[in-house]
């Protein structure tokens, strides 16, 4: 079940959180637990037994390190055991094509898997929370809270990813405030703006310049910032909705975005962008490798480690290896040339083709990440670099332009953080507050509008009928 | 925004509004999940299909106020500059058409070898074919195009309209005639749907007329289509088209329903043999579809179809006042709907077959069946990239023989209560062709305006076959004979003959004269 869905809105929501609110608080941990695994089933209801015995299996395993804290063989263990589940349903088929192009003796067919949801997230929140108990954390104390850690719902598809300890008193006993019933909604309806008026509708054109139809400079430019602005407001606005359905539940997430294209370094956009993933995989893997401890060398092999890793759990392509690698490599030069530490020294127009460089990199990292191959990233690429033999542009690429531009411009004062930036440049006064106003305002106009755009994309009228 | 902060008043306000919608939304929606939760509870359903039910529940037009909010989201989506949206694109005049070129990825001109060996065989029988090209909407005028958008169907149409021509089929091209120019597209078609409106159809209708009497002679009298014999018909605000519906009223706008009805006499019946309907009367009884024009449904109802109904593999017109005893086969696409109806006014009978969904027979069979005066196919530019309007099959090894298996002679049938009053006349084998013939029908009490002739499969409880004979035309001289072949396959499959329609034969008692019953070999 998706966030952005009419059954999602119009019943899950409002029964599950009034529901949550009014039952007494014992009963809430299970009825979450329940609606949290009814939300998996309904379009995984074959999944729903995975889940389950990987909430099973990490249980016991968390009891068990608890029991006996610094026996590493337990941990390798379960984390083993974890990446084997997310190895078999996300990698084996991509694994086992690639053998057979190196031993084509390997003739046999391919297993067709289908890929839990949200598997690569509640993976790592097991691994996470292993981890965790390890080093002496507390173990969940019984299997309900370690099912509703995994399995709830709000960050269970697209994260943020969620560590334990950040949530263990709340599960334990948490509050249901107005105030976080109102501002969770608030949040909530600021994600589902997002997704559905600027990710969805700038994906239209996204998909039209990477399937071809804008074979044009301006055209593949015009499709790689739609992408790059689609992709943000997708993920961002899921996880606002994640975040605000989790204070209306009495949780706290984390944040997992920050204004990452106001970054002035990779390295910054990085710890902006996918905060949750970014921060998992420094304590669970860059830090445990050695981290920037030990010498140039090794660091350089720590992040790359890392960033191939963090390309691998994007998806089981060369496409998101590559993508991974590069931003390693961007990294490993951006320290090497300590570009952070000489920026305050820099003069402003050097500090703004800085920030201009980091969002090319980013913009030509999102083209690979887009692609269906390395090939077909390479030729978008060499085709926004003019370097295809195409025209600069075309009528097809202002239709698509005009088409647009509503909410491309929209999407880049949002992504740029224009109207916050104004606000505080207002300082206080009657303009700063009718603007927050009219703000509200503007937010539930847009609420019903992105409202409309639920129902009209399930209205698929037969062209024409009458038989 | 301020991330997630209830900003004082206005963000209290703005959350409660919110809410308070969302609640709204689900209390008015209940049903939508409360029935399939209770089906599944209950065991009646598994859960996939609870939650298939659901879904669909939500995407169907049960959703409370959904035209509402089709409407602002088209609305919404004007006021953004979308020219292409939910697969339905604007053009510069503010007319709507689809939003990808219908024959991108084809090309008509494949098909003109079936056309051109259709037309051929059809004149081995001595029966003259004419081909009617009609426009897609906007398919000439690439200025209403936005610029960036291209269309490749007007230029495939042309060599399309060309080769036919090379090949020797007699080709009536109305595409310039219709929409040469932008003043054509807005006064003969519908702006918020793929079709023309009752003017574009009239228009046609006059120079298929004229191309009718080139082929058959004086006996086909052009001048019933003459302006001031018909009565122009308008409904305001009436009409959603197809596209209008994809996208909302206040994308676009609505359209006026436009239809004409005969000035002078008529007196006609309309059979649509797949509803077992038979309509009798006027013009206006026979053929339009009342329904259409008594309430307006934007999104439910399409009103282009106030014209007999819709496309069904098989309508028949009976004109018991025509000026001629003529029969004419049109084989065709939608477009057909209104132009039918007026060239009914024109022929004694007009049969219409839809072959995307005709399947009683070959189309060359029924030609060889029936032996029409004309046959036409009418067809616009859209319909050409889909292969079963130019299946026209072949006439299985061909009658060489019609051997009488039945001589019944007077087949009367007595009044009963029973809506369903038939008399069995034979068995019939699978894969065979007969021909059932009648020499008059009298109505001995009831009101048995038209009678049912089925094969019915017993074993199965299905009927294979159906014609409905309008009992007043065939008296007077119109068709009296059904041929049919009975699909393969064993059962225990009969000849009926019922005293009135299928379903409708309460209190009618009739005596069918003259029965006979013959097999093509």
């Amino acid at each position: 079940m998706l966030f952005t869905s009419l059954e999602f809105l119009l019943m899950f929501l409002p029964i599950t959180v009034l529901a949550h609110t009014a039952l007494p608080k014992k009963a809430r941990n299970p009825f979450l637990l329940l609606a949290s695994l009814f939300f998996y089933a309904w379009g995984e209801p074959s999944f729903v037994l995975v889940m389950m015995g990987s909430i099973l299996v990490n249980y016991l395993f968390g009891l068990y390190l608890s029991a006996r804290p610094g026996q590493r063989g337990p941990l390798c263990l379960i984390v083993c055991l974890n990446l084997a589940l997310l190895f078999v349903f996300k990698y084996l088929t991509f694994t086992l094509r690639n053998l057979r192009l190196l031993f084509p003796a390997l003739g046999a067919d391919l297993p067709r898997l289908a890929l839990p949801l949200g598997i690569s997230f509640f993976t790592f929140q097991a691994i996470s929370y292993q981890v965790d108990v390890y080093r002496g954390g507390k173990a969940a104390a019984d299997p309900l809270e370690m099912g509703l850690y995994i399995a709830l719902f709000p960050q269970l598809i697209a994260g943020p990813i969620v560590r334990y300890p950040d949530i263990r008193e709340r599960l334990e006993a948490r509050q249901i405030t107005l105030e976080g019933l109102r501002g969770g909604f608030l949040r909530f309806m600021e994600g589902f703006c997002k997704k559905v008026l600027l990710a969805n509708v700038l994906a239209r054109t996204a998909d039209a310049a990477f399937s071809g139809d804008l074979g044009t400079v301006c055209g593949a430019w015009l499709g790689a910032v739609c992408y790059a602005l689609q992709l943000y407001f997708d993920f961002s606005g899921y996880s606002d909705m994640a975040i605000g359905l989790g204070s209306m539940l009495g949780f706290p997430f984390p944040e997992n975005f920050r204004t990452p294209y106001l970054s002035v370094t990779l390295s910054e956009f990085w710890r902006r962008w996918h905060i949750t993933l970014g921060s998992w995989f420094r304590d669970y893997v860059y830090i445990p490798l050695g981290g920037s401890r030990g010498g140039g060398g090794r660091t350089v092999r720590n992040l790359m480690i890392v960033w191939l890793l963090t390309g691998l759990w994007h998806g089981a392509e060369w496409t998101f290896v590559v993508w991974g690698l590069m931003n390693g490599l961007l990294i490993v030069a951006e320290k090497g040339l300590r570009l952070s530490e000489r920026r305050a020294s820099l003069p402003r127009p050097v500090r703004t083709l800085q920030r201009g460089g980091v969002l090319l990199a980013v913009l030509l990292g999102w083209v690979v990440f887009r692609s269906a191959s390395v090939g077909e990233a390479l030729l978008y690429t060499r085709r926004m670099l003019g370097l295809a033999g195409e025209p600069l542009w075309d009528p097809a690429f202002l239709f698509h332009l005009r088409q647009a531009a509503v909410f491309m411009a929209a999407g880049l004062l949002m992504a740029f953080a224009v109207p916050e930036r104004l606000l505080k440049r207002l300082g206080s006064g009657t303009l700063r507050e009718g603007l927050r106003c009219a703000g509200q305002v503007l937010r539930v106009v847009l609420f019903l509008w992105a409202f409309t755009f639920l129902v009209m994309n399930a209205h698929d009228p037969f062209i024409y009928f009458n038989f | 925004m301020e991330r997630g902060k209830t900003t004082g008043l206005f963000g209290r306000a703005a959350a409660g509004f919110g809410a308070l919608f969302i609640l709204l939304m689900a209390g008015m929606n209940a049903g939508l999940f409360l029935e399939p939760v209770g089906e599944a509870l209950r065991g009646e359903i598994s859960f996939e299909e609870m939650t298939g039910k659901i879904a669909g529940g939500y995407r169907s037009d049960a959703l409370w106020l959904k035209d509402a909010w089709v409407a602002l989201n088209g609305g919404a989506a004007r006021l953004t500059g979308q020219r292409l949206y939910n697969d339905v694109l604007l053009l510069n005049n503010g007319m709507l058409i689809y939003g990808t070129d219908p024959l991108a990825d084809t090309e008509p001109t494949e098909n003109v070898e079936q056309v051109r060996a259709f037309s051929e065989a059809l004149g081995d029988m001595d029966i003259p074919y004419l081909y009617v090209q009609l426009p897609m909407k906007a398919d000439l005028r690439q200025a209403v195009y936005p610029e960036g958008v291209a269309y490749s169907a007007g230029e495939k149409a042309d060599r399309w309209v060309a080769d036919l021509m090379r090949a020797g089929v007699r080709v009536l091209d109305l595409r310039r005639l219709l929409a040469g120019t932008e003043a054509d597209l807005e006064r003969n078609y519908y702006r918020t749907d793929q079709h023309w409106n009752g003017d574009g159809a009239f228009l046609a209708f006059g120079k298929i007329l004229e191309e009718a009497r080139a082929l058959l002679g004086d006996g086909v009298d052009t001048s019933v289509s003459r302006e001031p014999l018909w009565q122009r018909n308008v409904l305001d605000h009436w009409f959603l088209g197809s596209f209008g519906k994809r996208v909302g009223e206040l994308y676009a706008g609505t359209d006026a329903l436009l239809w004409r009805t005969p000035r002078f006499e008529t007196e006609m019946s309309c059979t649509v043999e797949k509803h077992k309907s038979f309509y009798r009367g006027t013009y206006t009884e026979a053929n339009l579809r009342e329904k259409y024009l008594l309430e307006r449904d934007y999104y439910r109802d399409n009103a282009y179809c106030v014209t007999v109904g819709g496309d069904y593999p098989l309508v028949q017109h009976r004109n018991a006042l025509a000026p001629n005893p003529l029969r004419v086969l049109v084989l065709k696409d939608s477009f057909a709907l209104p132009l039918q109806c007026y060239l009914s006014t024109a022929f004694a009978q007009v049969d219409v077959i839809d072959p995307r969904h005709y399947t009683a027979s070959t189309l060359l069979e029924y030609c060889r069946w029936n032996h029409p005066d004309l046959v036409m196919s009418v067809l616009n530019v859209s319909a050409l990239g889909d292969k079963r309007n130019f299946a026209f099959g072949e006439a299985q090894g061909g009658p060489e023989t019609e051997r009488t298996v039945l001589e019944a002679g007077d087949v009367p049938l007595e009044a009963t209560e029973s809506p369903h009053h038939y008399q069995r006349l034979m068995n019939l084998e699978g894969g065979k062709t007969y021909r059932f013939s009648f020499g008059k029908v009298e109505a001995a009490a009831g009101n048995a305006e038209a009678v049912s002739v089925l094969v019915f499969d017993f074993q199965r409880t299905a009927i294979l076959r159906h014609q409905i004979f309008d009992v007043a035309f065939s008296n007077a001289g119109g068709d009296k004979t059904w041929t049919f072949r009975v699909p393969e396959g064993e059962g225990e499959i009969a000849l009926l003959v019922y005293a009135g329609i299928h379903g409708s034969t309460a209190g009618n008692a009739v005596i069918f004269r003259d029965v006979r019953v013959s097999l093509l070999e």
